[in-house]
């Protein structure tokens, strides 16, 4: 009994002890008040920084956020954890998407292996060449590969989780210097740059192959970055104001989570609404919530949370409308004051057969849908001055699929395209590294900057444009002409340069077939949706349909749009007619090759609709407003029937209970 | 649960024709149940084969598709929409021309003379039941094709034409029945 005693002395005391020792471990001030930063900074030894050493190092937000916050934990949270081994692949999301213009190449990345993506290390990206490329919209926590040797990582530093890209509230927070650095390759030196700490001065890539950091810096020669602290920022007790919110602010998602439609017939972007629910006062962490793990809920139906927590009311469906069994008020839905939908006399199936996005969110669809650009793809937030619509890569959307849950969700596409080397079965495509195919893209086909621009744009000569637009016309500059007669031009610059790729591209295909240094195997060029190859004869091939041109989506959840604008709110014609977008809407494949003749995909086709039965519907469709009168009126009628036949028979059971007995 | 209530009206309604038919024998030597459905006319007849054909495809394509999958859609749903317009149709004009001929009010036995009513009392009874099942079975659709509901009102609507829908097809079983009785006994 005494042991027992003891023994349970000694596990009390202990778990006692392991729960002091946590609370010591990281602070917490558990009020909803926003706790004042007012911190000292820590470098990445997690020594205290004095800002008026000259020779300070940058502060690392590991080291200085990581002392009162589970900087470990917070690395496991789905913005961090893509590099990290086992980490959960979760629902496919948008790739990175490795982008070289000079070569036409795009091609979706992911460490997650999503299913139509390859791994960077497939096509010959270090995690290095991953982090120079992407690091401007990566937010951190990316080290050399553990099997790889060190290389440059040793100046550059390790990229550590910026907290403030996302808890940075007051915009002093700069993206684009945080993205300079990166293109620096000063990447411990990006969190000081972006949040304006400091002045950053030097430049790692600049520095020369056998730069030795250990050795002490001589004045004129090379040296690893330095930081100018600003004094002012810090009181006497080295302490320095961190404006920081809990909850970021929408302003710093849309710095890597911006998506604007583009091409002819966009509104500008002044004319655009956005997301509705921001316009209602919500932010994006409203619902992409998490706690200290940053296990950041993505809001779609049936996610798991990793924590176990029930995330179902953070859905659409879940928030708007609850759980259609909900024992517990977590599961009733109405998060936030969300209004329940009425959907007035919209059959239930649909909203079996269709995601709410599906009629909610991204742009309106068009009889040929149209092109995104994303901040990740397209490097939206930083400024450019050669950024045009039509922009590698080509993302395709609104493009209604059915997804594995046999749902109907609109999503963004990317079709493919690559340099690649094919096995003889033609079974095993391999991208060929674009560092590695310039060199072949450039000599025969006389690439300078942009393979898409400069074989997809043919000159029409002066007769040409005389047979389009008239002798008179054509001598006009082109800004003098009418926007039909420039779209007439477009058209025929398009098809022109279409007309001379199979040339261009036999040429280089022939070239890449001499060339030994990218690679065995049968050379082929990869665009939206064909292969391209040489046959035996030395004849271009063209094949559709091959698995390495397949493209990848995936689903797109916002702009929501008001509901008024929601597919069907207005006509049940919104969808089921024969002009109907969302139906009879085209997806033709785009990609950097010049194609007059593209691989063109009906909507129909994509959600697996039956093509027979959608024009049954549609035509009985035509008749639906009638029929509704018809049985108005019947319905009347049959009631007028019941009723004076009811009350007869009422009568009749009275005389039959008063006969004389 | 559709598929246990759908069993159980299938079991009721084999129940009714069996004892109503084995009743029938019994009082054949007594008195002969006085039963025509002529007069009617070829045009009365067409439309009661309408009602009854385009109920039994609203019948099938539902019990189809409800009883293996839970729901209906695809070319069941559209089979199903189509019949019912000719339902609604047929229904009116069955209801307007039997109205009269099934009036509850006077008696189905009696001298001949008093007796103006050409059906029985059991084919005017699953005549009435046919109609009522067929208003509400009409009206809970009708009603959810406009936007005056919400989405659980029209789940209940649902509901409701589901259950109506069965008692619509227990009733038109049982007045072809005694249609079919009526005819076969009228010689």
């Amino acid at each position: 009994m005494w042991l027992w005693c003891a023994a349970a002395a000694v596990v009390v005391l202990a778990a006692s002890g392991e729960r002091a020792l946590a609370q010591d471990r990281f602070a917490r001030t558990d009020s909803r008040n926003q706790y004042v930063h007012r911190i000292q900074l820590y470098d990445a030894s997690k020594k205290l920084i004095d800002p008026s050493d000259p020779n300070a190092p940058p502060y690392s937000p590991m080291a200085t956020c990581g002392k009162c916050h589970d900087y470990k934990a917070i690395a496991h949270g789905w913005h961090f954890n893509a590099l990290e081994k086992g980490a959960p692949a979760g629902r496919p999301g948008e790739p990175w998407i490795w982008t070289d213009r000079r070569t036409g190449t795009q091609i979706p990345l992911s460490y997650r292996g999503w299913d139509g993506t390859f791994q960077p290390g497939e096509v010959g990206m270090s995690r290095w060449d991953f982090i120079t490329t992407f690091g401007r919209h990566y937010p951190g926590e990316a080290g050399p590969e553990e099997t790889a040797p060190e290389g440059r990582w040793n100046l550059s530093g390790a990229l550590a989780i910026d907290c403030m890209i996302c808890h940075g509230d007051n915009r002093s927070y700069d993206p684009e210097a945080y993205a300079k650095q990166i293109a620096k390759h000063n990447f411990a030196w990006a969190p000081t740059a972006a949040i304006g700490l400091g002045y950053v001065s030097g430049d790692v890539s600049r520095l020369p192959e056998k730069f030795d950091p250990a050795k002490p810096p001589e004045e004129g020669k090379p040296s690893l970055p330095k930081v100018a602290y600003y004094q002012h920022k810090f009181n006497p007790d080295k302490e320095v104001f961190f404006d920081i919110v809990r909850r970021p602010s929408t302003n710093n998602c849309y710095y890597c989570h911006t998506a604007r439609p583009v091409g002819p017939g966009t509104p500008a972007d002044w004319n655009q609404d956005n997301d509705v629910h921001m316009k209602a006062g919500l932010s994006c962490v409203a619902c992409h919530r998490n706690g200290i793990e940053h296990h950041t809920v993505r809001g779609f139906e049936g996610e798991k949370h990793p924590d176990g927590a029930d995330v179902s009311t953070l859905s659409c469906r879940g928030c708007h409308i609850g759980e259609h069994d909900a024992t517990s008020l977590a599961e009733f839905g109405g998060r936030l004051g969300s209004p329940r939908p009425h959907h007035g006399g919209i059959p239930p199936l649909h909203f079996e057969s269709l995601s709410c996005t599906a009629c909610h969110s991204g742009p309106l669809p068009d009889m040929s849908a149209g092109q995104m650009q994303t901040s990740l793809a397209h490097e939206l937030g930083l400024p450019s001055q050669t950024r045009e619509d039509g922009d590698q890569p080509i993302i395709i959307a609104p493009v209604y699929l059915r997804n594995e849950a046999g749902v109907i969700e609109p999503r963004r596409m990317v079709w493919p395209a690559y340099w690649a080397r094919m096995s003889a079965d033609g079974e095993t495509v391999t991208p060929i590294n674009p560092e590695a195919a310039y060199g072949v893209v450039r000599s025969s086909l006389r690439i300078r900057n942009d393979f898409m621009r400069e074989v997809g744009e043919a000159r029409l000569s002066a007769a040409e444009k005389a047979k389009l637009l008239g002798e008179e016309r054509a001598k006009l500059r082109e800004t003098e002409l009418t926007q039909e007669e420039q779209l007439k031009l477009a058209r025929a610059t398009v098809e022109k340069a279409a007309g001379e790729f199979p040339e261009k591209i036999t040429k280089a295909l022939a070239a890449f077939a001499k060339d030994k240094k990218s690679g065995e195997g049968v050379p082929v060029y990869i665009s939206a949706g064909k292969l391209y190859r040489l046959g035996d004869d030395g004849k271009l091939v063209i094949t559709e349909g091959h698995a390495a041109a397949k493209p990848y989506s995936w689903p797109l959840g916002h702009d929501v749009r008001p509901a008024r604008q929601a597919l069907g709110a207005a006509e049940c014609t919104d969808c089921h007619a024969a002009d109907s977008p969302f139906v009879h809407g085209t997806v033709a494949a785009a990609g950097p090759a010049p194609d007059a003749t593209p691989v063109t995909m009906k909507m129909a086709a994509l959600q697996g609709l039956d093509e027979d039965l959608w024009q049954a519907w549609t035509l009985s469709f035509q008749g639906r407003d009638a029929f509704k009168i018809v049985a108005m009126v019947a319905l009347a009628l049959l009631t007028l029937v019941l009723v004076l036949y009811g009350l007869r028979a009422l009568g009749g059971f009275g005389a039959w209970l008063n006969r004389p007995k | 649960m559709y598929g246990i209530v759908a069993l159980g009206m299938l079991i009721a309604v084999a129940a009714i024709i069996v004892l109503h038919f084995l009743s029938g024998l019994a009082r054949r030597g007594r008195q002969r149940e006085r039963i025509a459905s002529r007069g009617l006319g070829m045009l009365g007849a067409l439309v009661y084969l309408v009602l009854i054909v385009s109920t039994a495809v609203l019948a099938g394509t539902s019990l189809y598709s409800i009883l293996p999958q839970g729901h209906m859609r695809g070319w069941m749903l559209w089979l199903h929409l189509g019949a019912a317009g000719a339902f609604v149709v047929a229904l009116l004009l069955v209801a307007i021309m039997w109205a009269a001929p099934c009036d509850m009010c006077t008696p189905a036995s009696g001298p001949p003379d008093q007796r103006p009513q050409r059906f029985s009392t059991f084919t005017r009874i699953s005549f009435w039941f046919f109609v009522v099942a067929g208003v509400v079975s009409l009206g809970s659709m009708f009603l959810s094709m406009l936007t005056l509901l919400g989405t659980p009102q029209i789940e209940l609507a649902f509901e409701i034409h589901r259950y109506s829908g069965l008692a619509v097809v227990a009733a038109a079983v049982l007045h072809l029945y005694s249609v079919s009785l009526g005819r076969l006994a009228a010689g």
